[in-house]
């Protein structure tokens, strides 16, 4: 958790705005490109995202996150291991 | 024959049906806002996260839905007539109304719960829908509908009546006994709960194992040995977690929504039992009548003239009143929680789509004669079969929107 929050991210993913299904359909497009090891953070001001579809992307993929409230604003990051 | 004559189950009055209806819309908005509950993202999941948890929960929610109304009916409680009577034609506008809504449903980002409670809770992009759909709705009006309605009067691909013939005790039975109900309820509603929460344990199953791979991975366990935690949830106490929740700190679970929401249901089921419009026989109607509403202002009036909108309900009735305060009870969840903000997709292209994808919504509800809400749901609470078509339609045109959206978008 700690290493997550404090660590920078590798790619960047700004999806302020966008509802489902796109937050969780373009994190999963921008994982597959990225390569094990690198970190994405995805913004969004979008709940559902936050508490229900980009866990459970990172769920089924087996990916740790962490989510980071910013004042109003919701930093998901996701770690690719695999 | 079976009846079709009202019997006003419950005598209130008017103020107090009024009254409980509001506040069934209330409930609706509030407990779908904390809980984020939306048809279209349940099976949006599917296809990009792989889960089955939201639509296990959606299974959950239409078998408690058909339980609790079917029993209400079985035991005497409610006359089957209430049950049966919006029960409405069958045909293939049900099937393509519906694949037709499901993929403008996914585009838009909402279904028509959804599309309402998160407008209350500041997506313009949703704002924009409602608009694609009252648009939608007029076009379904003078392009479609009169087409439609002639294939429903002479039986092309579609069944002559609704009500009883449509029940499924009448259907297997040709009987409404207690106990033909009974024994329908327990047919349809029970199997829906189990595949419910099978797919829901699954989902679970698959994500345990999912987490234990990835320990044995080499690049997994650098970071294990960091001590980094891996889910994002925290064990936190039931007393916590409860205060959580009535501070709105934390949006309600899956399953707590479910509930709350097939609870309503039987709410309005029984307030409304003998007045005819004892379901959630809102939203999508609603929806596309604002259109008609806004043009009053300008002395055009579509009711006079216009097929669909001069066969529509009265401006103000209980189901318009449950959206309003469908609306309201979402703002208030919203802002009270903090959620509440004016939300502009950073990609315009998002707007025009979000338009695109309401016009279709509006065009399909009208063509299945019923969105989500009003039709699929409430139809599994009618033991008809209606809902089980829109279901399957609606899956086939969320996975072709998926599909659309990855490829160009």
């Amino acid at each position: 958790m700690e290493d997550l929050t404090l660590r920078q991210p590798d790619e960047v993913l700004d999806v302020r705005g966008e509802e489902c299904p796109v937050p969780e359909m373009s994190a999963s497009k921008k994982l597959k490109k990225m390569k094990v090891g690198q970190m994405l953070e995805v913004l969004t001001d979008h709940e559902p995202a936050v508490h229900v579809t980009l866990p459970s992307l990172c769920k089924s993929l087996g990916y740790p996150f962490v989510v980071i409230r910013d004042n109003g604003l919701y930093k998901v990051r996701i770690l690719k291991v695999k | 024959m079976p009846s079709m004559v009202l019997q006003p189950v419950l005598q209130e009055s008017w103020a107090l049906i009024y009254g409980l209806f509001a506040l069934s819309g209330f409930i609706l908005g509030w407990a779908a806002q904390r809980g984020n509950y939306c048809f279209v993202n349940a099976m949006t999941s599917i296809f990009t996260a792989k889960s089955y948890e939201r639509f296990g929960a959606l299974l959950i929610l239409f078998g408690l839905s058909a339980l609790g109304s079917g029993l209400l009916v079985a035991f005497g409680v409610i006359p089957a007539f209430d049950q049966y009577y919006y029960n409405y034609f069958a045909g293939w506008y049900i099937l393509v109304g519906s694949i037709i809504f499901g993929f403008g449903a996914a585009l838009a980002g909402g279904c028509n719960l959804s599309m309402l409670y998160r407008a209350a809770s500041g997506y313009v992009q949703n704002w924009i829908e409602l608009f694609g759909m009252m648009i939608g709705t007029y076009v379904f009006a003078i392009g479609i509908w009169p087409f439609q309605l002639y294939t429903m009067a002479n039986g092309i691909l579609s069944t002559t009546n609704g009500g009883y013939v449509e029940y499924l005790p009448y259907i297997i039975f040709h009987s409404i006994s207690n106990m033909s109900v009974y024994i329908t309820t327990l047919v349809v509603s029970l199997p829906l709960i189990f595949i419910g929460i099978y797919l829901q344990q699954y989902t679970k199953r698959k994500w345990a194992i999912s987490s234990s791979l990835r320990i044995n991975l080499p690049a997994a366990r650098a970071y294990y040995n960091q001590n980094i935690s891996t889910s994002g949830e925290e064990k936190v106490s039931l007393t916590k977690e409860i205060k959580d929740l009535i501070l709105l700190r934390k949006p309600y679970g899956t399953n707590l929504t479910t509930i709350i929401l097939a609870l309503d249901l039987l709410l309005v089921f029984i307030v409304g039992a003998g007045y005819t419009f004892n379901y959630l026989v809102i939203t999508s109607s609603d929806g596309g009548r604002f259109f008609e509403y806004l043009l009053m202002l300008g002395n055009v009036k579509l009711f006079l003239n216009t097929p669909w909108f001069n066969d529509s309900l009265p401006i103000v009735d209980p189901s318009t009143l449950m959206v309003i305060m469908l609306c309201i009870g979402a703002f208030s969840a919203s802002y009270l929680s903090g959620d509440f903000k004016i939300r502009i997709p950073r990609n315009k292209s998002r707007l025009l789509i979000g338009f695109g994808g309401g016009m279709l919504v509006g065009i399909g509800v009208r063509m299945a004669l019923g969105c989500n809400v009003g039709l699929m749901w409430t139809n599994f609470a009618q033991l008809g079969y209606d809902g089980i078509i829109f279901l399957f339609g609606m899956l086939l045109g969320v996975y072709l929107a998926i599909k659309v959206q990855e490829r160009w978008l």
